[in-house]
């Protein structure tokens, strides 16, 4: 058991796993659904908005330190009812991660390869997570520790790249939002991307400075609404109005770059940005449903079922919406309301149940 | 494109098999099978052209017909 999370993950690696995690489908579909001068200031209040529900994680996993969230929702739901929240949470864990397959396979269907097969495309990509994920939680975090601080450089780099087509007066004009409205995105922030980050919390037991994960947290979430808002000033600055009309508006004004026409189609970089960051991603996802699950189902080993779920993840990428334009309205309108019952109700009762309970009792293993 | 499916499917069986049987764990052969069998069998039937309802259209279809108002 638990062969896959042999190795302690220290707290800066948890940082840059969060961080890619975090950024993992949002550096390509801007979350809030809308691009308008104020956009920044929606991912501030989402931010913050995550951060409150991160403590709630993080109380959980101090108040059950070394348990993941299937052995948490038994020890303090009882057997039965145990077992229904843990299938509800991993229901979750696997749709998300089948979610993000279909965000890989949806960008790479439009923007680079439209003639390969679907099922090809989705088996080799999510492939490449399953075998992160075979290979154990360390690699996953190495991985990260070398992809994300070259995500935060490129996406800088293209920054830099884009002064020459940025316009100020697009920015404009600021704060002319009405207050609902900008509450309403930051609320879609919060449960996009910053409240997946309840599935860390089939990692979060594998730190090693559980005491620690508090500031980690802060400081990926602090990381990523920083990468999150320089691509979305980059991308109004050099789109303007026309920024919503695109798929992927990031990737649409990195194509304008064209220094002395010796730098040019440099959105291969966001390309691979969000390549790299959407395998952390779907690694991660599909380390806690693969952990999960056979914690669930009582299994001797973690690795019975890497390749059942990487067929299963790849199959349900493919079958969850007939395409691109729903796909990004479905994370734009019904996410946020999908994933409140994941990310706040089922946690913070949990958390609210425990506490009650006087939970784990002493003497009692946690 | 079927036998492709077969061979890929079986390839994968044959490859884990032997450690799974190594383990002596019934419950993790099981587990393991039925799971495999699952995804050969959605292979199969997307491959020879079987339209299956698509799963996150259903949710949007539920949560639109009860939040109707908010969405």
């Amino acid at each position: 058991m638990a062969e896959l999370a042999q190795g302690r993950i220290s707290n800066i690696q948890l940082v840059l796993l969060l961080t890619g995690f975090l950024l993992g489908t949002s550096i390509l579909i801007l979350p809030g659904g809308d691009i308008h001068p104020d956009t920044w200031l929606a991912f501030l209040l989402g931010c913050g908005q995550g951060l409150i529900l991160a403590f709630i994680y993080l109380a959980l996993a101090r108040r059950f330190p070394g348990q993941t969230f299937v052995k948490i929702a038994e020890a303090v739901w009882g057997r039965y009812i145990g077992k229904i929240v843990s299938l509800a949470f991993l229901w979750y864990v696997f749709h998300a991660g089948a979610l993000t397959t279909t965000n890989f396979l949806d960008f790479i269907k439009v923007s680079i390869l439209p003639s390969t097969p679907a099922m090809l495309l989705v088996l080799m990509l999510v492939g490449v997570c399953a075998a992160a994920v075979w290979s154990g939680l360390e690699v996953i975090t190495r991985c990260s520790e070398v992809l994300v601080p070259l995500t935060i450089l490129f996406t800088l780099f293209l920054a830099l790249m884009l002064i020459p087509d940025f316009k100020a007066a697009n920015l404009q004009p600021v704060l002319q939002t009405p207050l609902p409205e900008l509450l309403k995105t930051s609320v879609r922030v919060a449960t996009f991307p910053f409240g997946e980050t309840v599935i860390f919390l089939m990692i979060l037991p594998f730190l090693n400075k559980q005491n620690k994960s508090l500031s980690s947290v802060v400081i990926a979430f602090a990381l990523t609404v920083f990468i999150l808002i320089t691509g979305m000033l980059r991308t109004l600055g050099v789109l303007g109005n026309v920024a919503p009309l695109y798929v992927y508006p990031l990737y649409q004004a990195t194509r304008s770059i064209d220094l002395g026409h010796i730098l040019t189609r440099l959105e291969i970089l966001t390309s691979i940005n969000f390549l790299t960051m959407g395998f952390i991603k779907a690694s991660v996802q599909l380390f806690a449903f693969v952990v999960g699950l056979s914690q669930f189902l009582g299994l001797k080993s973690d690795r019975t079922l890497v390749v059942p779920a990487w067929l299963l993840m790849s199959l349900l990428g493919l079958y969850n919406l007939p395409g691109v334009a729903e796909t990004i309205a479905f994370t734009h309108t019904v996410y946020p309301f999908y994933a409140l019952p994941f990310e706040v109700f089922i946690p913070l009762a949990t958390l609210v149940v425990a506490w009650l309970r006087k939970l784990p009792r002493e003497g009692q293993q946690p | 494109m079927v036998i492709v499916i077969t061979v890929f499917v079986g390839m994968l069986v044959c490859l884990q098999l032997p450690s799974l049987l190594k383990l002596g764990s019934r419950r993790d052969l099981l587990t393991y099978l039925i799971l495999m069998g699952l995804a050969y069998i959605l292979m199969v039937l997307r491959t020879v052209g079987v339209h299956l309802p698509y799963v996150t259209s259903a949710i949007v279809r539920v949560f639109k017909a009860v939040l109707g108002r908010f969405i």
